[in-house]
C-alpha cells in the first residue's frame, strides 16, 4: 500500500480507503478467530455477551490504535501499511487467545476478580460442542474433495509454499491458488451456516 | 472420516492458515465479495474508523494552528522593532490580507477607534483567533498561508 506515516508514526490514509482497510482486516481477523475456535476457544461461540468482539471490531480497534497513536508505524521496519495493520490484529488476537485460555484453565477466581472468573461448566461444554460442530462441518466439507485432501496432505508434510505444492501435485501454481480459493469459499459457507445455526447476529463472536 | 482422523492438530492448523490466507494481492471487488459471502456488516466499524480519522485530522489542524500563532505574533513584533510600518499599519495590512470581506469592515472600524496600546493588542488577539478558526476549517492537506 502506498500510504505514508503521519506525524509521530501514526498511520495516515485517505478517508475513502477506510472501508476497504476495515474489510481486509476483518477478513484477516475472521481467519484468525476461526483458528482459535478450532482449538476449542469460545469464539464464534454460543452466546454474544455484552462487550463481545467480532472480527469487525478487531479490525476497527486495530485501526483506531494506529490512528490515535497507541500503536506506532515504523516504515523502516515494515514498509507495507497493510502488513503492519495485520500485525496489530495478530497482537490483538493473541492477547484475546491468552485471556480466553486463562479464563478456561483458571480453577478459581482470584480475589477481587469477577470478570476474569472461569465460566460455568455449562458454558464450557457449550463452547466445546460449538467447536466440535465446526470440526465436523469442516471434515464433512473436505470428505470427497480430492484436491482439498491433497492440500491437507502437503501441509501435513510441511510443504506450505504454493510453488512446492504445485510441483508435488503436478499442477501449476495458478491451479493451487484456485483450489485454495475454492476451499476458502466453501469454508466461508460453513462459517455462515454455523452462525445461522447458532442464531447469532454476527458471524464470529468472542466473549 | 476415518481417513481424515489421521491428521493431527498441527496439520489442521496449517490447512486453515493456508486456506484462509487471502494473500496480499486481492482486489477490492474480491474483498467485497468475501464480506458479502460471510454476511459481515462493516458499517459500524467503518463509521468508528472514519470518526477517528476526522478527529485525528482536527487534532492535527489544531496543532498546526497553535504552532502558527507564536510565529504571527513574532512577525508583528519583529516588524515593529525594525522600525518599519507602525503596528497600526501592520494590522491594517493583516486585515486586508487575512480577513474575509464580511468581517473586514468590523475590524477596520475597531482599528479606527483603537486609541491605546491595549486596544491594538486586543484587536491583534482577535485577529489571531480568527486565523486559528480559519486554519481549523481548512482541509488537513491544504497548505496554510
Amino acid at each position: 500500500m502506498e500510504d505514508g506515516p503521519g506525524e509521530s508514526g501514526t498511520v495516515a490514509f485517505p478517508l475513502e480507503q477506510a472501508e476497504h482497510l476495515v474489510a481486509r482486516l476483518a477478513l484477516y481477523a475472521q481467519g484468525k478467530l476461526m483458528r482459535l475456535h478450532w482449538k476449542g476457544l469460545p469464539v464464534n461461540g454460543t452466546a454474544g455477551a455484552p462487550g463481545a468482539a467480532g472480527p469487525e471490531d478487531l479490525a476497527a480497534e486495530a485501526l483506531l490504535d494506529c490512528l490515535e497513536g497507541r500503536r506506532r508505524w515504523h516504515p523502516g521496519q515494515e514498509p507495507d501499511l497493510l502488513r503492519f495493520l495485520k500485525s496489530v490484529v495478530d497482537s490483538k488476537v493473541n492477547h484475546l487467545a491468552e485471556s480466553l485460555e486463562n479464563r478456561r484453565t483458571r480453577p478459581f477466581p482470584e480475589p477481587g476478580d469477577c470478570a476474569g472468573a472461569a465460566p460455568p461448566p455449562a458454558v464450557i461444554v457449550a463452547d466445546q460442542e460449538c467447536a466440535d460442530r465446526l470440526r465436523a462441518a469442516v471434515v464433512r466439507m473436505i470428505e470427497g474433495d480430492e484436491v482439498a485432501i491433497q492440500l491437507l496432505e502437503c501441509l501435513d508434510a510441511g510443504i506450505e509454499k504454493p510453488s512446492e505444492i504445485a510441483v508435488l501435485l503436478e499442477m501449476d501454481v495458478a491451479q493451487v491458488r484456485n483450489a485454495q480459493k475454492r476451499v476458502r469459499r466453501r469454508l466461508e459457507q460453513v462459517l455462515r451456516e454455523q452462525r445461522r445455526e447458532a442464531g447469532h447476529g454476527r458471524l464470529s463472536t468472542v466473549r | 472420516m476415518a481417513d481424515l482422523a489421521r491428521f493431527d492438530e498441527d496439520a489442521w492448523g496449517r490447512f486453515l492458515a493456508f486456506v484462509l490466507d487471502e494473500g496480499d494481492a486481492v482486489s477490492p471487488a474480491e474483498v467485497q465479495a468475501a464480506v458479502q459471502r460471510l454476511g459481515m456488516d462493516l458499517r459500524p466499524a467503518v463509521a468508528r474508523v472514519q470518526a477517528a480519522m476526522r478527529s485525528a485530522a482536527a487534532r492535527a489542524a489544531l496543532e498546526r494552528a497553535r504552532s502558527l500563532r507564536p510565529s504571527l505574533v513574532q512577525k508583528i513584533l519583529e516588524h515593529t522593532c525594525r522600525g518599519g510600518d507602525s503596528p497600526r499599519d501592520q494590522l491594517r495590512a493583516w486585515i486586508d490580507a487575512g480577513v474575509a470581506a464580511p468581517q473586514r469592515a468590523v475590524f477596520y472600524r475597531r482599528l479606527e477607534y483603537a486609541s491605546t496600546e491595549e486596544d491594538l493588542r486586543s484587536l491583534l488577539e482577535d485577529l489571531q483567533r480568527l486565523d486559528l478558526l480559519a486554519s481549523l476549517s481548512r482541509e488537513p492537506d491544504e497548505p496554510s498561508e
